[in-house]
């Protein structure tokens, strides 16, 4: 269903507000049958709003964003699908490693994505966003320097 | 639970839905606000255009605005997911019992529309407890006049729904033995399977005709003493029956929500000792989201279709 309409109803993603609505539909199935996994992505957003200077605002494509500054480092939908973005060459590792997948709508593009299933994956989706925050908060630099 | 916590709890729970309330009753006046007032006919058809927009209760602009105020006043009660659920769960109860108590409104309407206040609330409240706890929060509430335009526009942009709903039925009987029942049929015994008949939806008992002519009043007689005045418009013996509803109950799941214009009943001979009846109405849905509600609009005049289809070809074979 999820991969139905992100894939073939992408279009209606631009009709203001209807990404939140079908995302809100997400959370409210984890929440009815899947509480492992809706424990986990609560944990997730506690422990990097712990561990980072992070903002959490409502994403374009539904879900929380997580933004520094005006820099978004991912988002994690209401199914707990985490997509964060790593850059291309940090893609290509990250997925060949069997980390992560590749992300589901852009595969080719420097984005992954990491299903949030248990408390069990918060190490492992922590430790990508690590990287995904490196890498944002680096290439910032980068741009600054020259 | 501390009394802070508790209160604070109520104050978003009695917050959202003194915000639906709001809403309402904005729509209600908006929508009475050029004949009070008397203005020009330009003035009054400019108006009436935005009223339009607005005085249809948009199930998405109010849950979500309901969502969004109630997660205001949680916003410093660092509630879990869980918790947001909970809260939400308990707060979207007391609208549809509200209206149901104190405007009469029918219990499955509010039954088919609770699900959408439900969910888009959610997201409100999903909404909400990002917006006041970003600190870029003034920013972001600017996606609330979006909301409200979007929302607004989807009511302006749709009219009211006319539809048409059809069913066929293939009953193992000549078309000279189906039309002895399709005119008028006695009341059926069998309890409806639909699951809304079964939470209260009336369903369709018996019908009654004075005769088999253009002009002859029929009435419909539902199970809770419901009757759909009708007015046979067209007869062709063994082949055609259309009825024009001449007055529909004063019911509040109907009032307001749908206008039904016309029902048909068509037969088809197979030609093969079987007949293919055909079952039509023709209705004017007013509520929104159009989609949703056509959706449902259309499942339950389905069932009451198939239940009258059911009973004809059940007689019908019988005599056979």
């Amino acid at each position: 269903m999820f991969k139905f309409v992100v894939k073939k109803l992408r279009w209606l993603a631009r009709i203001p507000v209807l990404p939140q609505l079908f995302d809100a539909g997400l959370m409210i199935a984890t929440m009815l049958f899947d509480r492992p996994r809706l424990r986990a992505m609560e944990m997730f957003e506690n422990a990097i709003r712990r561990k980072y200077p992070i903002q959490r605002r409502p994403h374009r494509f539904g879900g929380v964003g997580f933004f520094i500054g005006t820099t978004e480092i991912g988002h994690l939908h209401g199914n707990g699908l985490l997509d964060l973005f790593v850059g291309r060459s940090f893609r290509a590792e990250q997925v060949r490693q069997g980390r992560a997948l590749p992300h589901h709508v852009f595969p080719e593009s420097g984005w992954i994505s990491f299903w949030l299933k248990s408390p069990a994956d918060i190490a492992q989706a922590l430790a990508l966003f690590e990287i995904a925050s490196m890498y944002r908060t680096t290439g910032q630099l980068i741009s600054r320097a020259h | 639970m501390t009394g802070r916590r508790l209160l604070r709890i109520i104050m978003g729970l009695v917050a959202a839905n003194v915000v639906g309330v709001v809403f309402c009753f904005a729509f209600i006046l908006l929508f009475q606000f050029p004949d009070q007032v008397g203005l020009p006919s330009r003035a009054q058809r400019w108006f009436y255009g935005f009223a339009v927009m607005a005085i249809w209760p948009s199930l998405v602009l109010v849950p979500m605005s309901m969502g969004i105020a109630a997660a205001y006043f949680w916003r410093s009660l660092f509630f879990s997911l869980w918790e947001y659920f909970l809260w939400w769960v308990i707060t979207s109860l007391i609208s549809p019992f509200g209206a149901y108590f104190a405007f009469k409104e029918g219990a499955v309407c509010l039954l088919i529309g609770f699900p959408i206040l439900f969910v888009c609330g959610f997201a409100g409240v999903l909404l909400g407890r990002l917006l006041f706890k970003s600190k870029t929060a003034a920013m972001n509430l600017s996606a609330i006049p979006v909301l409200l335009i979007a929302t607004l526009a989807e009511g302006k942009m749709r009219q009211d729904q006319r539809g048409v709903v059809e069913d066929r039925l293939l009953i193992d009987a000549p078309a000279s033995a189906v039309w002895n029942y399709v005119v008028s049929f006695p009341a059926i015994g069998a309890a409806p399977n639909y699951w809304l008949s079964k939470v209260g939806l009336p369903s369709p008992l018996a019908t009654t005709c004075q005769g088999a002519f253009v002009g002859a009043a029929r009435e419909c007689i539902f199970n809770n003493g419901l009757v759909f005045k009708e007015r046979v418009s067209e007869i062709t013996p063994m082949g055609l029956l259309t009825f024009e509803i001449v007055e529909q109950p004063h019911d509040p799941e109907l009032l307001g929500h749908l206008t039904l214009h016309r029902g048909q009943f068509q037969l088809i001979d197979n030609n093969d000792g079987t007949t293919t009846l055909i079952g039509r109405s023709w209705y004017t849905l007013h509520m929104r989201p159009l989609w949703y509600f056509d959706w449902w609009t259309r499942d339950v005049t389905s069932h009451v279709h198939l239940r009258v289809m059911e009973h004809i070809k059940t007689l019908a074979e019988r005599e056979r």
